[in-house]
Formats: C-alpha cells, structure tokens, sequence
C-alpha cells in the first residue's frame, strides 16, 4: 500500500503523543504535605519508668523532607478542646527537655528524613526521673520541616510543622487523683412537646489529672427512655470542658432524639472518671407540652368562630 | 472510495493517540491511601522487603508499635494511643501548597502579592489550630528591613486592618477561606504576622473546635514599599504550626 507523506506525518504524531503526552505531566508548585498518627497519646506512668512511643510520620509532599522535632509545653485554650502550645520549645535548660529522645539523641539534635510519598515509623523515648511529681504533665511534639530552599528574589520561605499531643499523668499506684465538679448541666426546663430540649454539659477537673467522663444522660417518662451518651472527651486538670455526646463515631450535640414529647419527664446525668473513677450523678425534671400547638388550635378556633359570627350576622 | 479510506485512516490514528495517552502510565507514588467518608488509612512502606533504613541522623527500628487506637499497659504505665472512640487510625494531617513565596524585584508604590494555601485535616476529636509567625521581619543581609505594614490607619499581628493605599508601605497577610479568624472581613484585610524577633507570640491563623477533612485557607502575602527602600533582596522565614486537639 503506498503510504502519502501526510500519514506519515500523522502516525508519528500518534507516536509522540502517546508516548510522551502523559510524561508530560502537570508542573507540581513545591508542596509541603504531612500527617502523624497518633494525634494524641495518653501516659499514666511511674516515676522512674520509661515508655516508648510510636508516631508514624508521612510525607505526601513532592520531595523529601527533613523534620526536626521539637518539644513544646501545652494546654487547654478554651472549654472545646483546643491545645495552645508555649511560644518558643523546650531546651537544654529545661528538665523536661531531657525527659524525651529519639533512638538516644534530644530533641533538635536530630533530623528525620522522610523521602517523598513514604510513611516512616518514629520511637519516642518518655523517661520519667525518678524524682517527678505525681501530678500531670502536658506537651506538643511538633515535627518541623527545615526551610532552606534559596529564593532568588524577595519573599519568603515557608517552614512547616505539624504536631501531636501528649497527655501524662504521674503516679506510683497507677491510679492519680482524680475530681470532678458539674460545672454546669443545663437546658430548658419547660419544652415545647415538638421541639426536645439540647442538654448543655461542662465538666470541671477539680482533680490532679486528666480524665475522660464516662456516662450518659437520661431521660424517662412518657413514652419515652432515651440515654445519651457522652463523649469521652479529656479535661485537663484544672480546666473545664464542654462535653458532647456521641452518636456511633460522631460527635454531636446532646438532643434527646424523639418527635414528640408531653408530661414531666426525669433527666439524669451520670458519669464516672474514666472507667475506674467514682461516680458522678446529677438529675432534673423537664416538662413538655404542646404549646405551639395548643396556640396554633386556638387561633384556629377563635378564626373559624369569628368567620361564623361575621356570616350569621350578614345572613341576618 | 479512496476519499472514504483516507478518511478512516484519520480517524483510526485519531483513536490509537487518544488511546495510548490514555493508557500510557502516569506518575506513580510509593504509597497507596484508602479513603472513605469516615476513616483514612495509610499503608506506608514500614520497611517491608525495604531493610531497615539508617543514615546519620536517624534510624528506624522495624517493629511496628502503638499506633493504633487503644490501651496499651505494663508494669509502670498505662497508655492510651488515639481517640478512643474513634475506631479508625485517622492521622492529623497538614498542607501547604508552597513552600516558597517569591515577589521577584519589588516596584515602589506598587503592590506586590503571592499566594499559598493550607490544608488542615482534623478526623479524630475534631478541634484544630494553625499558629503563623515570621522570625522577624522582610530583611536583607545588611540588615535593611521592610517593617511589618501599619495598613492604612492600623492593623497588628492580632487584628487585620484595611490595606488599600499605594503610599502605606510594608509587609503583611490576608487569610480567606474556611475556619480563618473573623476580622479577614474581605480581601482587603491583613494583618502583620507575629515577629518572634520582638518576642511576639505565634497567632492563630486557622482554627475549629470540629472533626474536619481538607479544611482549607488561602493565604495572600502583600508587600509595598517607598521609592527610598534600599535596594536588596528582602526576605524573612514564615513559621506555620498545625496542632491537634486533645
């Protein structure tokens, strides 16, 4: 078959295309890209004991990256949960400093190199001394990149950390001194029987450490014996913390799920310190009725009796 | 006859390119990610056939250890690793899009702006923040600084002013997107970032009490200067901090 030039020049175009068209792939701007696993590690500990922990480190960045960790003291910042770190890390001068290492070096000694789209496994050396204070203790490891790329011009290099918490109790026994006060168990007394109330639930630590409440709110009554249960979320020692309920994985607000409701109704509120504290109860009544619409029936009537008036008296 | 074989000759090398562009392999990454609604699951290479990585400044032990949620204990402690309600490994994940930020050569009287973004990922307890500084701030080596920009009537590290005019020089930022803080009102908003050279505290630049996947914000750095500006290259170092909740 004799083969023009211009199909020629097609199936070489074909070629080129195919093979190198997907090579060409889209130009990545320099991404920095990191995920730790665990976000938080609870440690009740001895002291005199170490403990290691493990973080799985992942660079989804488009080059390799060199992390240095960095120890940083932490705290609750409000009642949701939200951990504030200090302003500059921990250093040689600083006992705590010395508490943690990574396979025998400190802290900003070393660097982790983390190569492109890979997960690596990290030990971290806790070690209590012997003579620590049985009360708690509460830290952010931060895995900071290291920003030296060279600009050409003006600007700036970014530098990049990501961290995960640490929450550590002391103890001899095992078994630190726990507290708790119900700051505040609130919600309307008096319901509208379509509109369920929202339980709003905060927990003081009035203890040494930090513990999960373990419970559930309940309410029995008329047609009715709902149970609420609360998310084990921590409270710091000393803080206080609002807590949401749990509906399977999801954290979700404290709303007794039910269409209708009508009559007095018992609300408990029940919970022990993690799963070994003491128990902690507190209970209310709530009283529903329909008030929208008893209203809404009223003014129907008054309506429909004054529609009536108004016809009679023109038929008159 | 001929026209029509031609034709069919054209349509034919038309399909076999798309084909093979279709086909052709694309870059690969070392890793595979299982993504749901619910759980993200990251399957790294943890040293399987690989050896033991080493260099230096690390080395890897290849066991793999508490990293999974639950309660681990022995003689002198007691741990707990994760959220312990949630029952996937859902790792704390963080992004920035550009990890350099270059204004080339600087006009005076004329704004020049750069953008980057940040990508939070926040799937155990919920509740995030991302703290911003700079180490001090837009400098040249003989010490020549761009100071930190007053906006048009005031701004601060804390609170985002209006930043319009040409004749206000310095150096600052803007935030848009999810979970930034309220005074980023509009895009003609910024503030300063925190100069830890003056011993300011990093500043919370995005932050949610709530479970969050790819929550992100933009990020538009500005910069203006006066024609009496000397001449260098101005540059500072911008410190971002990702920390999960408790």
């Amino acid at each position: 078959m004799k083969i023009t030039k211009y199909k020629l020049v097609l199936v070489f175009a074909a070629l080129v295309l195919g093979i190198f068209g997907k090579s060409t792939n889209t130009i990545y701007a320099q991404t920095l890209d990191l995920g730790v696993t665990p976000p938080i590690t609870e440690v009740i500990i001895a002291p005199g004991a170490d403990y290691q922990a493990r973080y799985l480190l992942s660079n989804f960045s488009d080059s390799d990256v060199i992390l240095t960790p960095k120890l940083y003291k932490m705290q609750a910042t409000d009642e949701f949960g939200t951990a504030k770190i200090a302003d500059d890390p921990e250093d040689e001068t600083s006992d705590y400093y010395h508490w943690f290492s990574i396979n025998g070096q400190r802290f900003n000694q070393t660097g982790i190199k983390i190569r492109t789209g890979l997960t690596i496994e990290v030990p971290v050396l806790l070690s209590i001394p012997e003579d620590t204070q049985e009360i708690d203790h509460y830290f952010s490891i931060v895995f900071a990149s290291d920003p030296t790329t060279t600009l050409a011009g003006s600007g700036q290099a970014i530098q990049g950390g990501i961290a995960t918490n640490m929450l550590i109790a002391v103890s001899k026994t095992g078994l630190p001194q726990k507290n708790a006060v119900v700051e505040e168990f609130s919600f309307p007394k008096i319901v509208d029987s379509f509109f369920p109330p929202t339980y709003t639930v905060r927990i003081k630590n009035s203890g040494n450490s930090f513990f999960k409440p373990i419970g559930d709110i309940t309410t029995t009554g008329y047609f009715l014996d709902s149970s609420l249960k609360l998310a084990p979320q921590n409270i710091l020692s000393g803080t206080i913390r609002e807590i949401k309920c749990l509906d399977d994985e999801d954290l979700v607000n404290c709303t007794i799920n039910s269409k209708f409701l009508l009559g007095t109704y018992k609300t408990q509120l029940a919970f022990t310190l993690d799963t070994e504290g003491r128990k902690i109860v507190t209970s209310e009544t709530i009283f529903a009725f329909p008030f929208l619409g008893t209203i809404a029936i009223f003014g129907v009537w008054i309506f429909v009796k004054k529609v009536r008036k108004s016809s009679k008296k023109s038929i008159a | 006859m001929k026209r029509s074989k031609r034709k069919l000759s054209i349509w034919f090398l038309v399909l076999f390119a798309s084909i093979a562009y279709l086909i052709s392999p694309s870059r690969s990454f070392a890793q595979e990610r299982m993504i749901s609604e619910n759980y993200r699951i990251i399957f790294g290479n943890l040293n399987s056939g690989a050896g033991i990585p080493s260099s230096d400044n690390y080395f890897l032990d290849s066991t793999i250890g508490q990293t999974a949620p639950g309660l681990y204990s022995s003689t002198n402690y007691r741990v707990k690793s994760g959220f312990q309600y949630i029952h996937s490994i859902i790792p704390f994940s963080f992004a920035i899009s550009d990890f350099t930020i270059e204004f080339g050569t600087l006009t005076p009287e004329t704004f020049a702006t750069q953008t980057n973004t940040l990508t939070v990922s926040s799937g155990g307890a919920g509740a995030y923040q991302v703290l911003a500084s700079e180490n001090n701030p837009l400098q040249t080596l003989a010490a020549n600084q761009i100071p930190d920009t007053n906006c048009d009537t005031s701004c601060s590290e804390t609170t985002a002013g209006t930043w319009t005019s040409t004749t206000r020089y310095g150096f600052g930022f803007n935030m848009s997107g999810n979970d930034i803080p309220a005074d980023f009102s509009s895009a003609n908003h910024f503030r300063q970032f925190a100069d830890e050279s003056t011993a300011e505290s990093p500043q919370v630049v995005m932050s949610s009490v709530n479970v969050g996947r790819d929550r992100q914000a933009t990020v538009t750095y500005k910069v203006n200067i006066s024609d009496t500006q000397a001449a260098g290259r101005y540059q500072n170092i911008v410190t971002y901090t990702a920390v999960p909740g408790f």
